[in-house]
């Protein structure tokens, strides 16, 4: 992966970078030493790794204004931290960049029932969101797998979501409010405990953008009442192509289910060896389907379910009855990677969308190219909105083999991409899809894209090397060529 | 006299702003144009209006996914959407009626670059939260795509949701894809009366924080109901609070039954079934029956913390010649001032909302109203020249709806 050229002067100033920083930060606020730099140097996507230039931890807004502001008078590139989780490698480190941790800010700062809102510092986690309001019977609805260390910060900036988001949206959708920093240092706050901001949606531009525009400071997002009954079905078929028949018919019916997953037959078996959920080892393809609401209505959806699977062909039909019941059907579920962690030295998770009708073909053309490229591939993925995660299994000790899983990682994205579909649901282009960009968008379009981040950081400080393929500088891409001279207005029809 | 286009198709709609670039015109934007009572005049010399560039591109009822072009009537979207029990979940309003007695409710284009929603906004969202892509052209001339056509995608920016809401000051959008959702089979109303203010409030707030999956909570007070002539309330000259259910005929009845018990002993109650309960809800959701939006009247919508709309409401109370209503379980007031006394009663109210603490859009006044409180409230200085840069990052010579939302300085 080639990261833009390191600037000399940047890595020669460190010294007088830490002088000034240590002006309004502590010592233990800015990390220095290479053993403990080290802590940094990768995100949840381990394959690349940088050590950074310094990491600082600032404890409030004012101290990241400061830091920012300093780094733009020095030149010197920021990369912004949650928890470190990406798994695009948005918060690889740069060598002559800082990483900027949020670490510090941890604080839950509003719980409001009334207003149905919670307020807090952007490095505070995800599950802590939902811990801070259960005891009144609400949650936080955007629920990604790495929810227990994730920070709310890096939801925003990669629009998480989860296995509850057909029903419930993404990150964006549960977006009040945010306080953000510019690279400028300049602080803004946006939204607030009300839903419609004025001006334009800079909250819905900004969830999503990866660490490139701004720093977000503080979260304002919306909490729901915990919905009166949740059930699940486990519902096993004989192959791919009748269970995605019977997600689309479901959906055909009417029923938003509040999440549907579906796993292949290696993930089934995985799953089932590691953690013994009582998953039925002689289907090809498992549905978990998760219904939730008032009670009458769950009761309702699970008959009609039900007989959909039927109707499909299904073999196997399990419906929870209590909640440990439910937690069972979705053991298998959420230990499927650590379980083909188990079967293999090493996995490659990817994350494309397809339209769902493609889902059989999809399916099909991976399972030539495992046979081609002779690495395996299991798929878990949320069925209900046709984002796929297939995991490709491969061993890094053999020569050349993380090399092919890569390459067949890329044929996979170009296939969906190919049938209708994009590049990523939900864990975002980091380093990691940045050079199949172009697959997807035009030059066109990309320009487009980094004329608005232009608008937010015209240095291309913030997380310079990641989204984008090639970068172009601010005064060029602004530049608009006017025809010279008067032209005709067209023929064009009149009202 | 300004010049009036109605452009077939992408390429023609392409060569007049390559042609307006180089003689350096400026376009008015519109679908059919029946909101053009929002924002400032543009003072452009040629109006392109999109409703020919219109037609349903692709639409499969299972992948939940509807793409069409820009100037396709919204009725008839949401006419095919019906043939297959769909809808779009954020309940678009005509609030062309605000304008125009006679409006139709416009585009599909329309009701996205103006983020319309109604009464289920707290529940399903606006149209912000169902855009899923867009093509458009920008003020440079160049045509553009984002987002794509499937429901959850993170590649690249959300230039679409940026769009969302923009008011055509940004690009001209060609093309949308947008999620539809199952429409629900029927819908129960309960309409409380006797409740004052403060009453009704608690309650909606109480209501909204329950199990029951509320999907319209509303409050109407008698002095707005005394001005208006509408069937479903011909008999009630009382504060009204009203409450939707929807979904299955089952799952309704039973939410019913819990619902009266959250409510048991505030106020009477009516019950509005099915046709019923739809008809009422339209009332809500089309403001300007309420509002009694005459002529010179101004409409200003209040998005706020919805436990901070009792403080609100005593202020408008003390207003004279003003109507009102709450919607979206407390979180918006809908206010309709007169003339006379609009510029300080705004004013007020927008003080109150200072700190963050809520947004309030003039969707309708005179001009010189408009001119002197503004459509939208004062933003920071940061956010000012931010909101400058991205409008100059797509529409660096101020081609598109020039003025529109932001008078140049
Ligand atoms: C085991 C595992 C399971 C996962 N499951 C899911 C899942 O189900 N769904 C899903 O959507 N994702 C999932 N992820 C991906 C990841 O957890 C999410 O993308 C998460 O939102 C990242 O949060 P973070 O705090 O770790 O951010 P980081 O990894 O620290 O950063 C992510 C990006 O955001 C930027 N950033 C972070 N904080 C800020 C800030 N305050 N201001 C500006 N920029 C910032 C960074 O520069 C980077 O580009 C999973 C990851 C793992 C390791």
């Amino acid at each position: 992966m080639k990261m833009p050229t390191p600037d000399l002067s940047v890595l020669a100033s460190r010294d007088e970078l830490i002088h000034e920083l240590g002006q309004f930060l502590g010592s233990e606020q800015i990390v220095i030493e290479r053993s403990a730099l080290r802590a940094y140097e990768s995100d949840g996507l381990t394959a690349y790794q940088q050590l950074p230039l310094l990491v600082v931890l600032p404890e409030n807004t004012t101290q990241v204004s400061k830091i920012l502001k300093l780094c733009s008078k020095m030149k010197v590139n920021v990369v912004p931290r949650g928890a470190g989780t990406s798994l695009s490698g948005g918060a690889l480190p740069l060598e002559d960049g800082i990483v900027l941790s949020m670490g510090k800010f941890n604080r839950i700062l509003d719980v409001d029932f009334s207003n149905r809102c919670v307020v807090a510092q952007s490095g505070v986690t995800n599950l802590d969101i939902t811990n801070a309001v259960k005891d009144k019977g609400f949650y936080y609805a955007p629920d990604p797998s790495s929810q227990i260390v994730c920070s709310i910060g890096g939801n925003v900036n990669e629009n998480s979501g989860g296995v509850h988001c057909l029903k419930y949206g993404l990150t964006s959708n549960n977006l009040l409010g945010l306080e953000v920093v510019l690279m400028n240092g300049e602080i803004i706050r946006l939204g607030g405990k009300y839903m419609d901001a004025e001006g334009y949606d800079l909250l819905g531009v900004l969830t999503g953008s990866e660490g490139l525009l701004c720093v977000v400071t503080e979260v304002t997002v919306r909490i729901l009442q915990s919905p009166e009954s949740v059930r699940a079905l486990l519902l096993g078929f004989p192959d791919n192509e009748k269970a995605g028949q019977c997600v689309a018919e479901i959906i055909a019916a009417g029923i938003i289910p509040a999440g549907i997953e579906m796993m292949d037959e290696l993930a089934i078996k995985a799953a089932e060896d590691f953690c013994h959920a009582g998953y039925p080892l002689d289907c090809a393809a498992l549905l978990i389907v998760e219904l939730d609401g008032p009670a009458a209505e769950v009761e309702e959806l699970i008959e009609t379910v039900r007989a959909i699977a039927n109707n499909c062909h299904s073999q196997s039909i399990r419906v929870s009855e209590n909640d440990e019941e439910r937690i069972r059907i979705w053991a298998g579920r959420k230990a499927a990677f650590p379980a083909l962690g188990t079967i293999s030295p090493d996995y490659y998770c990817m994350d494309g969308t397809i339209p769902r009708k493609q889902l059989s073909y999809v399916l099909t053309k991976m399972t030539e190219m495992s046979r081609q490229y002779g690495l395996r591939v299991a798929n878990v993925f949320h069925a209900g909105d046709g984002n796929l995660h297939p995991l490709i299994l491969f061993d890094a000790n053999i020569d050349e083999e993380m090399e092919k899983a890569e390459q067949f990682g890329a044929d996979i994205l170009k296939l969906c991409v190919e049938v209708g579909g994009v590049l990523s649901g939900e864990h975002g282009i980091g380093v990691e899809k940045r050079d199949l960009m172009p697959e997807y968008f035009s030059e066109q379009d990309l320009q487009q894209q980094q004329r608005v981040k232009c608008a937010f950081d015209p240095e291309s400080r913030l997380n310079p090397g990641k989204m984008f393929p090639v970068l172009h500088r601010c005064a060029e891409l602004g530049r608009l060529h006017v025809h010279k001279g008067k032209l005709p207005f067209p023929d064009i029809p009149r009202f | 006299m300004p010049e009036n286009y109605s452009p077939n198709n992408v390429d023609q709609l392409l060569d007049l702003i390559k042609s307006g670039l180089a003689n350096e015109s400026r376009f008015s934007i519109s679908g059919q144009d029946t909101k053009a009572g929002f924002g400032y005049n543009s003072n452009a010399g040629i109006n392109i209006r999109m409703s020919s560039i219109k037609g349903i591109l692709e639409y499969d009822p299972a992948e939940l996914v509807m793409q069409a072009r820009a100037g396709t009537p919204l009725s008839d979207i949401e006419e095919v959407l019906s043939e297959h029990e769909q809808h779009l979940a954020f309940e678009p309003p005509n609030l062309g009626l605000l304008y125009n007695d006679n409006s139709t409710s416009g585009t599909i284009g329309g009701a996205f670059m103006a983020n319309l929603s109604g009464p289920r906004r707290f529940l399903a969202g606006a149209a912000r939260d169902h855009i899923l892509g867009v093509k458009a052209l920008s003020g440079r001339g160049e045509v553009y795509k984002s987002g794509g056509n499937v429901i959850k995608n993170v590649t690249g920016y959300d230039l679409s949701k940026l769009l969302t809401g923009s008011w055509g000051t940004l690009s001209i959008v060609t093309e949308l894809s947008f999620k539809v959702l199952p429409a629900p089979a029927t819908s129960n109303s309960i309409a409380i009366s006797g409740l004052d203010v403060d009453a009704a409030m608690d309650l909606i707030s109480r209501v909204a924080q329950s199990q029951l999956q509320i999907s319209g909570l509303a409050f109407i007070p008698a002095s707005t109901l005394e001005n208006i002539d509408c069937d479903e309330f011909s008999l009630e000259q009382r504060d009204l609070c009203l409450m939707r259910l929807e979904g299955s005929a089952l799952s309704i009845s039973e939410r019913s039954k819990a619902l009266v018990k959250l409510i048991a002993g505030s106020g009477n109650v009516t019950n509005f079934e099915n046709e019923a309960s739809m008809s009422l809800w339209q009332l809500i959701r089309n403001p300007h029956t309420l509002l009694s939006a005459g002529e010179s009247r101004c409409v200003l919508k209040m998005s706020i913390a919805p436990a901070n709309a009792k403080s609100i409401i005593r202020q408008l109370s003390s207003f004279d010649d003003c109507h009102w209503y709450v919607d979206a379980a407390g979180a918006w007031l809908w206010i309709s001032l007169s003339e006379t006394n609009a510029v300080n009663h705004i004013k007020t109210l927008r003080q109150s909302l200072s700190n963050g603490l809520g947004s309030a859009i003039l969707y309708k006044a005179p001009s010189h109203i408009k001119q002197d409180v503004g459509i939208f409230s004062e933003m920071s200085s940061g956010l000012t020249s931010l909101t400058h840069r991205i409008k100059d990052s797509f529409d660096p010579n101020h081609i598109l709806n020039p003025d529109r939302l932001y008078l140049q300085q």
